[in-house]
């Protein structure tokens, strides 16, 4: 008689393998971030990010990366990740795989916040100063707090209907997103249609996405949204699990199920507004990251979460390489190239699925 | 044992669900809810694991009203399985894991692990550990999904039709396993059923419904076909081959007194 030690080996293999799924990713991210730091007007190779980290670079390269590379690099780290988990907890809790920031009316809540930041707060201006871009927003704060509290608008408006209505169940709260969406997609072009052609610039600009204007005031904030929406989706990971069994089925594990899902929604919608609003519409990070993750680690939230945020900042950090490779010195809209490329990467993802179920 | 005292249950003032149901059963036995669709059954299941919040009444584990414990408390006491359960793509293992989500706190322990093992290997399982719920057939997924509420190590333990989309052969592994465990663990367990010879063949309580109250309840003495035709509006004969209680339907008698179907 054996007392089943072969499965319980059987089972942490299993788990390890997630393991080195997770650890494989956030190496290459690192490699990937390292890299990036190497790419722009300055050659830097490997070894002179290297001599920055311990001290020993020159004068400029110290300035180039420590200014300019390494906060925006950070920038696509934190903001990938926050993102990308938001999204996992979402199409969790909501029950739907097309859950995300973007697809609820989150980020064209806080591009309208934006549009009425910079058109009606004047906000935006046109300025030439940096070759990287010919238009960009004047007054920043103005514009990130006007997309911050639009963008929370959105989520507020979702969660609200889910308390007052509890029957509405997770379906009926993506038709409420979309119907949000809808209405501030309409409010943007309304505000963009009075605007003039500077406002109007900076508004489309700031739509683009854009990871340049995060610095390292900005970054410590962000990096804080990043521990306080992760902590929570990785405190709550057996519940999401129990929640994929169906909310009834969470409920009789002693998961408040109704309650997660109004606070998972809050935490998420939240965190997600905060990071697009300082860096424009980024579409797509949310959704694909975990849906890229499920290949590798399956649909269990204990490592799908920590893959999730690692593979959003790594897609992050590989739009924003393409975004100053494809036609340099001129850096391309990282919304425009996350969206560009994550679109058939996500057909891919549906077609293999669909294999993998028959 | 478990009692059910004055359950109610209403969706608004006007639709009644559920009113004043009593029952009361010992541990180690098994009891077959019965009665039309829309009568109140799979309600009544999700009242005492508090799904719905009844309007009134109590449910006693042991003496303990489990409506004054936690969520998390009652998921010690009360495991429930429901009809059309998700086919989520969790791991055989993990998805029994889950039955321990009430006893985790940060991690799971060794000890719920060994748990999760006994139980795969006990339902014969344990071939099975990595595959996916969505990968396995209807009865291998079903006895996955005893095999999570058994984690729990609950006291009773609620099914919705176990055996709804089963095959006959599965449908009877299926019953016996729940027969089973009843015995053994010595816990109440509470199964909706649609075939009225697997009840009286492996239930030996029963619990009938009619107008969203109890019409009947107790042993297979109380399974009369006077009682059967007053909750099914639909003539019956019990007989007995084999030693096997059996009823046969005869849809198309005209039963003697007017009760009504269902909704």
């Amino acid at each position: 008689m054996h007392n089943g030690t072969q499965e319980l080996q059987q089972y942490q293999s299993f788990l390890q393998r997630k393991r080195a799924a997770l650890s494989l990713a956030l190496l290459i991210t690192i490699l990937a971030a390292i890299l990036y730091m190497t790419i722009g007007s300055m050659r830097l190779t490997p070894a002179d990010i290297f001599r920055v980290f311990l001290g020993t670079a020159e004068k400029k390269h110290v300035t180039a990366v420590k200014n300019i590379r390494l906060p925006r690099v950070l920038a696509a780290i934190v903001i990938g990740a926050v993102l990308a988990s938001s999204g996992t907890v979402m199409q969790c809790v909501l029950r739907n795989p097309l859950a995300s920031a973007s697809t609820l009316g989150v980020s064209q809540g806080a591009a309208f916040g934006a549009a009425i930041g910079i058109i009606v707060f004047g906000g935006g201006m046109i300025t030439n100063s940096n070759s990287n871009s010919t238009v960009a927003v004047n007054n920043p704060y103005i514009v990130t707090v006007c997309a911050f509290v639009f963008g929370s608008v959105s989520s507020l408006v979702v969660i609200a209907i889910s308390r007052w209505r509890r029957g509405i169940g997770p379906g009926g709260l993506v038709l409420a997103g979309t119907a949000l969406s809808a209405m501030f997609t309409g409010g943007s072009t309304l505000l963009q249609y009075f605007a003039d052609d500077t406002s109007l610039g900076a508004v489309v600009f700031w739509t683009f996405g854009n990871l340049g204007n995060v610095g390292w005031k900005d970054l410590r904030f962000l990096s804080a949204v990043f521990l306080l929406c992760f902590s929570f989706c990785f405190f709550n990971r057996w519940n999401y699990n129990a929640m994929e069994a169906g909310f009834d089925t969470a409920k009789s594990l002693g998961v408040n199920a109704h309650h997660l899902m109004l606070a998972s929604m809050a935490v998420c919608s939240l965190s997600a507004a905060a990071a697009v609003s300082f860096a424009g519409i980024i579409s797509f990070v949310g959704l694909i990251a975990p849906h890229l993750m499920r290949f590798f680690v399956g649909n269990d939230h204990r490592y799908l979460i920590p893959g999730s945020a690692i593979c959003g900042s790594l897609l992050l950090i590989l739009a924003d390489a393409a975004a100053k490779l494809i036609d340099p010195p001129v850096i391309l809209p990282i919304g425009a190239i996350m969206s560009f490329v994550g679109g058939p990467v996500f057909l891919i993802l549906l077609f293999r699925g669909r294999k993998e179920n028959d | 044992m478990i009692e059910l005292q004055d359950l109610s249950f209403s969706y608004g003032p006007t639709v009644p669900v559920l009113r004043h149901v009593n029952f009361s059963m010992d541990n180690g036995h098994c009891a077959a809810i019965l009665g039309n669709n829309g009568v109140g059954k799979s309600s009544l299941l999700k009242c005492i694991v508090r799904i719905l919040k009844p309007q009134s009444g109590h449910v006693l584990i042991d003496r303990t009203d489990v409506f004054s414990l936690s969520t998390e408390e009652a998921a010690k006491k009360i495991a429930y399985v429901a009809q059309n359960a998700h086919s989520s793509d969790l791991s055989v293992f993990d998805t029994v894991l889950l039955g321990r989500r009430p006893y985790i706190r940060w991690d799971a322990t060794d000890r719920d692990k060994k748990i999760v093992v006994e139980l795969l290997e006990r339902l014969g399982l344990k071939h099975l550990i990595l595959r996916s719920l969505s990968q396995l057939s209807g009865g291998e997924a079903q006895k996955v999904l005893l095999a999570r509420a058994l984690a729990q190590e609950p006291k009773l333990l609620l099914l919705d039709e176990p055996t709804s989309n089963l095959d006959p052969r599965n449908q009877h592994e299926v019953m016996q396993l729940i027969r089973e465990i009843a015995q053994k663990e010595k816990i109440c367990v509470l199964t909706v059923l649609h075939d009225l010879n697997l009840a009286i063949r492996y239930c030996d309580r029963f619990l009938l419904l009619k107008d969203h109250t109890v019409y009947a309840s107790g042993g297979l003495d109380c399974m009369t076909p006077e009682t059967i035709e007053q909750v099914y509006g639909m003539h019956v004969h019990r007989i007995e081959t084999m030693g096997i209680p059996v009823i046969v339907p005869f849809p198309d008698v005209v039963p003697a007194t007017g009760a009504q179907e269902g909704g």
